[in-house]
């Protein structure tokens, strides 16, 4: 899946000025992230728990030899139930040089965007996630959430990193 | 890698990236040349000892020319006249000639670093060390005529024999052992005017000549079991020929095409590029070390002089039995090996679940790659461990020049050099053996007068030993020096507001000279004294997971023993469940694991517990409050103590079950997320999960010590 994606962008990088996005689901909500911070998709297994790591970390893997903590933005971003079925996946992205697994219900699809097609995300005064929303967009009269998931991931907020290892 | 050519030199290989391998090579160099000039016997030097150091300073100079550090070269040389003055019992090697050698090999070592550093050199410090070689270089008999002519056994009843090899049809001469050649011919006395002729059919593939006082058969004889059947000549000559080389003559340094220009490396233009330019003689004309006077005296008087000898030479002394590789490739390996001994041994799992075990010829294939696998780890980890030696040779010199400036008469004795251990841990390592050393030269070893006076023989002895020991190592630093007082550390520990009673035990009192800033010294030296070291020594040993013990008597000397794990990389460890999670608990922390009577755990003002261990009353420590696992209520209460023991502490580790005993790859928790308070790092098991490593030092730091003021992990962190 891995291979199919990446050169799917690459074809994408030349041919036109779209960007190529992975959307996924999380719970009744489609999100899109850069492509290209994706390294790769697995389904989800045995996570071992880390002492006192708040509830969205779920744990660590092994990822052939290296440890990457397990995020489930689903219980961040507080939605109602997480639950973890036969279609639950990790992508395992790649973040400033650091491999994070995120938790997704489903993948949907490689979807490329113009940046026409991107609407700007809008602004509540509330939610502090709404913060890592960089634009909305509909594919297939579905609404796709875009996030800028490196800065996400390494927001101080998130704590997934020592505060000088997040820069 | 790109490549730069330098105008004015052809086909040049752009040497830069060599440069590592120089800095690398001349420090095995030096410290080869010192360690044989440490071991030299002043009364009789061994001719075998005196070749060796003499072809590592020759190795040195030789690269120093090629890289452009003329000056480096120059030293070199005066070096080897005075080796050479030696090895022909023309100079007597007293104690301060070798003293002088051997700080001509600091100075040495020093403008490397400042080369490898791009710093400034200070070039006083090679010009004054360059003068005081020469003084004593010419303060004996020898005639110093030239400076190759001296450094060269010429002046002997030599023979000067051309020497002629020449090679199958389709061979180069990379096909030559030149390492060896030059290694030979060296032993037997020098070498001049290399020529190679890039493998033209008729012209002899390598020419030279060679300065020996031995005769024509024993060189013949020596160049043919060396070279096998290649075609070899040796005529015995009488004149003294050789014009400069015609341009464009190819050196043999160790591929046809190399090239001849010089290399001037460290930054300088070439600055005379003369009609010498394209010949070996011009190496000695480029790069910045050569804006001193030095350089252009000692090679140009020559042009076509042994410069390219010793260059080819030089290039020959080439350790073709290991090679030098980033340990992070290493580590990859070891991480993919890792990896392999988990897919494997989830393989077995799957044909004894399958019922395909049944199938008698699948499982003994099965576990053949099991033990396949194993033996594979093994190998890779053996990768990383290196020889003590590394270590230990350091400290002849260390021991020899302290002792002098101390007038102290001390034998340094070392066993088990050979012993192996993880690079890491050698790295870390140096400077508590150093500083153990040290302090048991100061503080231990008495002056020869008191050694006298107390009965025991003028010199002393430090032992430095190292054995194998479990799963470990164990080095010890011994002296027979005065031993600790315990009176007068007593005294001290009191001054300092330690805690002391008289009924102490010595090991109770030894354990003071481990407090922070702990001296018993009465006034500091630059030696020792200022209570900065054993304390760092323990801790630096400890962050290593080791652990270090003294033995003392008065009068008697003293032993410190330092305990070490082999490799950083992995560790024994118990495999226990807390909170139904599997975690990880370092062997080297366990004193023994029991299960508890309802009657052996028993509270303190209600609150926290101690266990009882045969005599004493052990705290016991909740793990799950402390790694934040919630109770769950089924939980059978307190299940199993294991006994940890950590900075001269007890604790109990309440856990649930004991999964077994496993030896475990560590890795990194930070690579990829962050520290965690009491948690050392992680593991993959056999089964493709992840365990994590407790940090038993870290867990009782927050169980044991509220006092302090450290109640909680976090705390702890930052």
């Amino acid at each position: 899946m891995h291979n199919r994606v990446l050169n799917a962008a690459r074809a994408h990088m030349v041919a036109a000025p779209t960007r190529e996005f992975l959307a996924f689901q999380l719970g009744d909500e489609d999100y899109a992230i850069d492509i290209l911070k994706v390294q790769e998709i697995r389904v989800f297994g045995a996570v071992t728990k880390l002492p006192g790591a708040p509830d969205y970390i779920r744990g660590v893997i092994n990822l052939r030899g290296l440890i990457a903590p397990v995020i489930d933005l689903r219980i961040k971003f507080g939605f109602k139930e997480a639950v973890y079925g036969p279609f639950t996946v990790v992508i395992v992205l790649n973040v400033h040089e650091r491999l994070v697994a995120v938790v997704a219900d489903a993948v949907v699809d490689v979807v490329a965007l113009t940046d026409d097609e991107i609407r700007p995300p809008p602004e509540f005064a509330t939610s502090v996630n709404v913060e890592y929303v960089t634009g909305l967009a509909t594919k297939a009269e579905h609404m796709l959430i875009l996030l800028d998931i490196e800065k996400l991931i390494s927001s101080q907020e998130l704590g997934i990193f020592d505060v000088e290892a997040a820069v | 890698m790109p490549r730069t050519n330098r105008p004015g030199a052809p086909a040049a290989v752009d040497l830069t990236r060599f440069l590592p391998m120089f800095f690398q090579e001349t420090e095995d160099h030096l410290a080869t040349m010192e360690g044989y000039l440490l071991r030299l016997d002043l009364r009789s030097p061994d001719l075998e000892a005196l070749n060796s150091i003499f072809r590592a300073a020759h190795s040195v100079k030789g690269n120093s020319t090629i890289f452009g550090a003329t000056r480096l070269a120059d030293v070199m040389h005066r070096i080897e006249t005075i080796l050479d003055h030696i090895r022909k019992e023309e100079l007597q090697p007293t104690h301060n000639v070798i003293s002088l050698l051997l700080e001509a090999c600091d100075t040495v070592r020093e403008e490397l670093r400042c080369l490898k550093d791009a710093a400034d050199a200070d070039p006083t410090a090679l010009q004054a060390m360059y003068e005081r070689l020469t003084q004593l270089a010419q303060s004996d008999a020898a005639p110093p005529a030239t400076l190759h002519e001296a450094a060269a056994p010429a002046t002997r009843r030599s023979a000067r024999f051309r020497i002629e090899v020449h090679l199958p049809e389709g061979k180069d001469i990379t096909a030559l052992p030149l390492a060896e050649l030059y290694a030979e011919l060296g032993t037997l006395g020098r070498v001049e005017d290399v020529q190679a002729s890039g493998g033209a059919s008729s012209a002899p593939a390598l020419s030279l000549f060679l300065l020996t006082p031995e005769r024509q058969q024993v060189v013949r004889a020596k160049l043919v079991s060396l070279l096998g059947t290649h075609n070899v000549r040796v005529e015995r000559q009488d004149a003294r020929p050789r014009p400069a080389l015609p341009a464009g003559t190819a050196l043999p340094a160790r591929a046809t095409s190399t090239g001849s220009a010089a290399y001037g490396l460290f930054p300088q233009e070439h600055s005379s590029i003369g009609p010498y330019d394209r010949s070996v003689g011009s190496v000695t004309q480029t790069g910045v070390l050569d804006s001193s006077a030095l350089g252009r005296r000692s090679m140009d008087h020559d042009p076509s002089g042994s410069a390219s000898g010793r260059r080819a030479t030089d290039r020959g002394y080439f350790d073709r039995s290991s090679i030098r590789v980033d340990v992070a490739k290493v580590d990859r390996l070891l991480n993919l090996v890792g990896e392999l001994v988990i897919a494997q041994s989830m393989l077995t799992e799957a044909t004894q679940r399958s019922g395909a075990g049944q199938d008698a010829g699948l499982r003994d294939s099965v576990a053949y790659v099991g033990r396949q696998t194993r033996d594979l780890q093994e190998a890779v980890m053996g990768i990383r461990l290196l020889p003590l030696d590394f270590l230990f040779s350091r400290m002849p010199r260390l021991v020899r020049d302290l002792a002098h400036k101390l007038g102290k008469d001390v034998e340094l004795v070392m066993h088990g050099g050979d012993a192996e251990l993880d690079k890491e841990l050698i790295e870390k390592l140096g400077d508590p053996l150093m500083h153990l050393v040290r302090n048991s030269l100061d503080h231990g070893i008495e002056l020869p007068a008191l050694r006298e006076a107390a009965g025991k023989s003028r010199r002393g002895s430090i032992q430095l030993r190292a054995v194998h020991q479990g799963g470990g190592i164990l080095v010890e630093v011994e002296d027979d020096g005065a031993g600790f007082d315990r009176e007068k550390i007593l005294r001290k520990a009191e001054e300092r507001g330690l805690r002391v009673h008289p009924g102490m035990s010595d090991e109770e009192v030894w354990q003071f000279v481990f407090a922070p800033g702990f001296t018993t010294a009465e006034e500091v030296s630059d030696v020792s004294g200022r209570g900065v070291g054993m304390d760092v020594v323990k801790r630096n040993i400890g962050a290593l997971s080791g652990h270090v013990d003294v033995r003392s008597s008065r009068g008697g000397g003293t032993t410190i023993a330092m305990r070490l794990p082999l490799t950083l990389a992995i560790l024994d460890g118990m495999i226990v469940e807390i909170g139904g999670e599997s975690f990880i608990v370092p062997l080297s922390f366990i004193s023994e694991a029991f299960l508890p009577q309802p009657g052996q755990i028993k509270s303190i003002t209600s609150g926290p517990q101690v266990v009882q261990v045969r005599e004493s009353y052990v705290p016991l420590l909740d793990l799950e409050p402390l790694l934040h696992i919630r109770r769950e209520a089924a939980r059978p209460q307190a299940g199993i103590a294991i006994v940890v023991e950590a900075d001269g502490r007890r604790a109990a580790l309440a856990v649930e079950r004991l999964l077994g005993q496993q030896q475990v790859v560590i890795k990194s928790l930070e690579a990829n997320y962050r520290r965690i308070p009491g948690i050392a790092g992680a593991t993959v098991l056999g089964n493709g999960r992840v365990a994590l490593i407790l940090d038993v030092n870290a867990l009782m730091r927050a169980g044991l010590a509220p006092m302090k003021g450290v109640e909680t992990l976090e705390a702890l962190q930052g």
